[in-house]
C-alpha cells in the first residue's frame, strides 16, 4: 500500500468511524425509520427466494419419491391436538351460552320480537406471512440465547426488547399500530411497527404487551366466564394476569381468554392456561402466571383483525372507511 | 463491475440473514451470511472503497438487530481496517481464488468472533450491564465456526461454479 493510499484508507475509516458513532446517538424515530426502511426492502428478495425455494421443492419432489407414510405417533398426536382446540371451541361456546342464560335469567325476557339488524362494525382478518424472523436479531433478543445458559447468559435484558418478528403486511394493507394479531384462534400479539410494505409483531410474552383478559373456568354447571384481568408479557415465556380480584374464583388450569368486553375482540380468542395462582393474606389481586400457547417459534402465517363499517349500512353512500383499533373513524368521501 | 456484484451480493446476504438464516443449522448454531460478506470484502477490495462497503455491510447488520444503530457498523470498519494492515496488499488483491482456503477460514471465523464479541459487549455496556468473559465467548465461537463452515462450503462451490465459462466472465470483470 503506498503512503497515499494509507493516508486515504485512514482517514476514510476515521470518517466512517465518526458515522458510525453518529448513528449511536441517533433519535429512536429516525433509527425506527432506517430500520423499517431496510427491512422494507428485504421484501422482494424475500419473495423472490420463497418463490425459488418453492419450484426447487416442487422439482426435487418429482424426482424423488416423498415418503408419505404417517406414523401413528403423529397422527394421533395431529388428531389429539385437533379435539383439544374442538374441545377449546366448546368450552367457550358453553361459557357465552351460560352468560346468555344468566342474563335472560337476571333481565327476562323481551315479549317483543326483535329484528336482527347488521351490525355497523364488520371485521375482516388478513393472512400475512412471518417474515422469517431476523436471526441476528433473534439471538441478541434471546431467542436462540434463551436455549440455555451456555448461550445466552448475561444477555437476558435483550430478549425484552420490543422488536418482534416481521410480517410482509404494511401501511399498504391499511394496518396500523396497535392491530390484534392471530395464530388460529390463538392470540400472537399485536403489531407495534407498521413500515410501508412490513410490520413488526409484539408478542404476548414480550415486555410491554399488555391487553384485557378473562378467565374461563369450569363450574357444575358447564364453563363460565369468570374475572377479568389485564395480561401482561414479561419478556419471559409465561405471561402475568393482573388485576384479578381476590374474591374471584381462581385455579391452576383455568384458561384464559381475550375479554370481548373490551370490544376489541369480537369473539374470545384463546391465550392460554394458568399455571400459577397465588393469593398472598390481605392482598387485592391474584398473582397469576399464564402459560400462553404460542411458543419461540414463530407460526409460518399469522392473521391480523382490522375492522371497517359495514359495507351493508353504508351501501347507499359507498363508503367503506377503515376504523382503527381505538375506534378512530377516518372522514371518506362525502 | 466490482462494486455492483458486492451490491448484488449484499443485498442476498441481508435476505439469507433476515429470511432463511434458520434454515441452516449446524450443531444448534446457524451462520451469519453478513460476514462472510465482509471477510469478502476484506480480502478482495482495497483502500477506502473496503470500508465503505464494510460501513454499508454493518449498518444493514444494525438495521436487523433490534439495538442502537451503529454498533456493527463501527465493529464492521474496525475489523475490516485490521484485515486490511495485516494482509499484504499483494495477497489481498492478486486472484482472489488463490488464497488459500485456510487462510480464508481463518479471516472469517476471527472476523466473525470479534464482530459478534464486540457487538455483544457494546450491547451490554449501553444497557448497563456488566460484560462476562466466558458466556460471552461460549456463545459467540459456535455461531462463527458454523459461519466459517457454511462460508467454506459457498466457497468452494463458488470456485466451482467459476470454472463454468459465464460464471468466468463475472469473476476477470471482478478481479
Amino acid at each position: 500500500m503506498t503512503t497515499r493510499s494509507a493516508k486515504e484508507s485512514l482517514l476514510s475509516v476515521f470518517i466512517a468511524v465518526a458515522i458510525a458513532v453518529g448513528f449511536l446517538f441517533l433519535p429512536q424515530n429516525a433509527a425506527i425509520r432506517i430500520r423499517t426502511s431496510v427491512r422494507d426492502a428485504i421484501l422482494p428478495g424475500h419473495r423472490l427466494v420463497a418463490v425459488v425455494e418453492e419450484k426447487f421443492v416442487s422439482l426435487a419432489n418429482r424426482w424423488i419419491q416423498k415418503d408419505t407414510t404417517v406414523t401413528d405417533e403423529k397422527r394421533l398426536s395431529e388428531m389429539h391436538a385437533k379435539q383439544e382446540l374442538e374441545l377449546r371451541r366448546l368450552r367457550l361456546e358453553n361459557a357465552r351460552l351460560q352468560k346468555r342464560l344468566a342474563s335472560q335469567n337476571h333481565l327476562g325476557v323481551s315479549p317483543y320480537r326483535a329484528n336482527d339488524t347488521a351490525p355497523l362494525l364488520v371485521e375482516e382478518m388478513i393472512q400475512a406471512r412471518v417474515f422469517g424472523e431476523e436471526l441476528s436479531a433473534l439471538w441478541k433478543t434471546g431467542w436462540l440465547l434463551d436455549k440455555g445458559s451456555r448461550e445466552g447468559v448475561g444477555e437476558s435484558d435483550l430478549v425484552l426488547r420490543d422488536e418482534g418478528p416481521l410480517l410482509d403486511q404494511g401501511a399498504d394493507s391499511r394496518l396500523e399500530t396497535g392491530f390484534p394479531v392471530f395464530a388460529g384462534r390463538t392470540v400472537y400479539g399485536r403489531i407495534l411497527h407498521v413500515g410501508k410494505w412490513t410490520s413488526s409483531v409484539q408478542r404476548v410474552t414480550d415486555r410491554g404487551y399488555r391487553s384485557h383478559a378473562q378467565i374461563v373456568r369450569k363450574t357444575g354447571a358447564g364453563y363460565i366466564f369468570g374475572a377479568l384481568g389485564v395480561l401482561q408479557g414479561t419478556g419471559d415465556s409465561l405471561c402475568r394476569l393482573e388485576l384479578v380480584s381476590s374474591e374471584s374464583p381462581v385455579k391452576v388450569g383455568d384458561e384464559v381468554y381475550t375479554a370481548s368486553e373490551a370490544g376489541r375482540f369480537p369473539f374470545p380468542m384463546y391465550y392460554g392456561k394458568i399455571v400459577r395462582a397465588q393469593l398472598s393474606p390481605g392482598a387485592a389481586h391474584w398473582e397469576i402466571d399464564v402459560q400462553p400457547v404460542i411458543g419461540k417459534t414463530p407460526p409460518e402465517a399469522v392473521q391480523i383483525l382490522r375492522r371497517r363499517i359495514n359495507p351493508l349500512r353504508n351501501s347507499s353512500s359507498g363508503n367503506t372507511n377503515m376504523i382503527s383499533n381505538n375506534t378512530h373513524i377516518h372522514s371518506g368521501t362525502p | 463491475m466490482k462494486h455492483l456484484i458486492i451490491a448484488i451480493l449484499t443485498y442476498l446476504a441481508l435476505v439469507l440473514q433476515a429470511g432463511w438464516r434458520e434454515s441452516i443449522v449446524i450443531g444448534s448454531f446457524s451462520p451469519l451470511f453478513l460476514p462472510m460478506l465482509l471477510a469478502m470484502v476484506a480480502v478482495t477490495v482495497e483502500g477506502p472503497a473496503a470500508i465503505f462497503w464494510a460501513a454499508i455491510i454493518g449498518l444493514i447488520s444494525d438495521c436487523l438487530a433490534a439495538e442502537a444503530l451503529g454498533i456493527e457498523m463501527l465493529g464492521a470498519i474496525l475489523v475490516v481496517f485490521v484485515v486490511q494492515k495485516n494482509i499484504s496488499g499483494r495477497q489481498r488483491i492478486s486472484e482472489n481464488a488463490s488464497v488459500p482456503l485456510g487462510l480464508w477460514a481463518m479471516i472469517l471465523f476471527l472476523m466473525t468472533e470479534v464482530l459478534l464479541v464486540f457487538s455483544r459487549a457494546m450491547r451490554l455496556l449501553i444497557s448497563g450491564q456488566t460484560i462476562e468473559a466466558n458466556p460471552l465467548f461460549s456463545s459467540t465461537v459456535g455461531v462463527a465456526a458454523c459461519t466459517t463452515t457454511v462460508g467454506l462450503i459457498v466457497l468452494i462451490f463458488g470456485k466451482l461454479m467459476i470454472r463454468v465459462l459465464p460464471w468466468r466472465i463475472i469473476h476477470d470483470s471482478y478481479s
